[in-house]
C-alpha cells in the first residue's frame, strides 16, 4: 500500500448499503434500488431515529464512496492508536447489488485529541493493511437526524 | 464506426441518467446524432455555428474531453493486450490474459463499477489486487498473480487451452498482467490512472482503429519467442 493509493471506490448507483458501526452509535444508510434515495437509521444511545436523506447526509455519505490512503502505516501503527485512550474504532461497510463481489470492510481508528486535527486510521484485517485516511469519512455519524 | 460510438457513449454521459434522451451507441451517424452534437455545440461549448460534426482532435471533440475527461481500456481478446486511451490518446499498453473457453470473458462495452485494493477472490481463493469490476457477476481487470509467469502462460494457453484450468486458478476475469519489474509498475499505474469512475471499458474480438502497431509488434515478439524455444527444444 502506498501513500495515495485508492483502495476502495464505487459508482453511487452500485451502493445498496453503507453502516458505520461504533461502541456506542450505529449509522445505517439503505435503499431498495440504485435509482431509490438512500433512508437512514441512526442508533444513538439506545435511541432510534430514521430519516429521509437531506444534502448534508448524501455529501457525508459520498465521503464513503471512495476511500484513499493518505500514507502508508506498519500493521502495528492501528494497534498503537487503539492502545491509547479515547480511541473510538468504527467499522465501516459498503454493500453493492451484485452478490458475486464482496461488500468492502473497513475497521476505522479515530483518535480524539483537541490539540490536533481529527485522525482517522484504516486498517483493512484481511490483508494486514494499515494506513491513514481523511477524517471525512466519518462525517455522517457526527450529523444530526431530522 | 468507432469513433461515433465513442462520441455517442460521450453525449450520453452528458445527457445524464434521463434514459429518454439517451442515444442509442450503435456507432452509426445518425440525424439524432448530429442533433445532439450541434446541441452540445450551442449550449455546451458555446460555438456560434454548430455543424453538428466531431472531428478527431477537433475543437468539438477536445471539449467533450474535456466535459468527460474520456478514459477508455480497450482489451483485444485476440492479442491479449490491454490499452488504456485519455482523450483519444493512447497513454498505457501492456498484455494481458483474458478468460479461458471455459470461463470466456465477456465481450462489449461496460463501465468501471468498483474498484478495490488490495482484493483478494474468495470464489478463487487468490489475490486479485488493483480488482476493477465491470459486471455485476464479479468480472474484473485486475493484477495478475499466477504461480507461472505470464509467457509460460500464455505459450502453454497456445498450445493446451486447458491447461490453466487444469490448475485450478483464477479464469473467470479479465486477467491483467505483466512481464517484469518495469512493467509492472507502468500498469500499477495505468489501472490508477485509468481506473476513473467514468471509465468506459471495451473488450473487442478484434484489435479496435486506435493504434494497430502494438499489435503488430507483440505478435512479432510472440514470434520470435516461439521460434527461441523451437531451437532449444531438441
Amino acid at each position: 500500500m502506498k501513500s495515495g493509493d485508492e483502495v476502495f471506490s464505487t459508482l453511487e448507483e452500485e451502493v445498496l448499503s453503507v453502516r458505520l458501526r461504533g461502541a456506542h452509535e450505529q449509522v445505517t444508510a439503505t435503499r431498495k434500488s440504485s435509482a431509490a434515495p438512500f433512508r437512514d437509521r441512526f442508533e444513538r444511545a439506545g435511541a432510534r431515529t430514521e430519516c429521509a436523506s437531506t444534502p448534508e447526509l448524501e455529501a457525508a455519505l459520498k465521503q464513503t464512496f471512495s476511500i484513499r490512503a493518505r500514507q502508508s502505516l506498519d500493521a502495528n501503527a492501528f494497534e498503537r492508536l487503539m492502545a491509547l485512550p479515547k480511541v473510538d474504532v468504527i467499522e465501516l461497510e459498503v454493500i453493492g447489488p451484485g452478490k458475486a463481489i464482496d461488500p468492502f470492510r473497513l475497521s476505522l481508528a479515530s483518535s480524539v485529541d483537541r490539540k490536533r486535527a481529527p485522525h482517522v486510521e484504516a486498517f483493512l484485517r484481511e490483508y494486514e493493511s494499515a494506513f491513514s485516511v481523511d477524517a471525512r469519512v466519518l462525517d455522517l455519524l457526527a450529523l444530526p437526524c431530522r | 464506426m468507432c469513433f461515433a460510438r465513442v462520441v455517442q457513449g460521450g453525449l450520453n454521459r452528458v445527457i445524464g441518467q434521463a434514459a429518454s434522451a439517451r442515444l442509442a451507441t450503435s456507432g452509426v451517424f445518425a440525424k439524432e446524432l448530429e442533433q445532439a452534437i450541434q446541441l452540445f455545440q450551442r449550449m455546451g461549448l458555446g460555438l456560434a455555428s454548430a455543424d453538428g460534426r466531431v472531428d478527431p482532435r477537433g475543437k468539438t471533440w477536445r471539449g467533450l474531453a474535456d466535459t468527460l475527461s474520456l478514459k477508455r481500456i480497450i482489451v483485444s481478446l485476440d492479442n491479449q493486450w490491454l490499452d488504456a486511451l485519455e482523450d483519444g490518446r493512447r497513454v498505457f499498453g501492456f498484455p494481458c490474459v483474458s478468460g479461458d473457453g471455459a470461463h470466456p470473458t465477456d465481450k462489449g462495452t461496460f463501465r468501471v463499477s468498483r474498484k478495490a485494493h488490495p482484493y483478494r477472490s474468495r470464489t478463487y481463493d487468490v489475490d486479485m489486487n488493483y480488482a476493477m469490476f465491470f459486471t455485476a457477476d464479479g468480472k474484473a481487470i485486475h493484477q495478475y498473480h499466477g504461480f507461472a509467469g505470464l509467457t509460460a502462460v500464455r505459450f502453454l494457453r497456445h498450445n493446451a487451452s486447458d491447461w490453466q484450468a487444469a490448475q485450478g486458478t483464477a479464469r473467470d476475469q479479465v486477467r491483467l498482467a505483466w512481464l517484469g519489474a518495469a512493467r509492472r509498475s507502468q500498469c500499477t499505474c495505468a489501472l490508477q490512472l485509468d481506473a476513473e469512475w467514468h471509465a468506459d471499458l471495451r473488450i473487442l474480438r478484434r484489435p479496435g482503429g486506435v493504434d494497430g502497431s502494438h499489435a503488430l509488434r507483440w505478435r512479432c515478439l510472440r514470434l520470435r519467442r516461439l521460434r527461441a524455444v523451437r531451437r532449444r527444444t531438441p
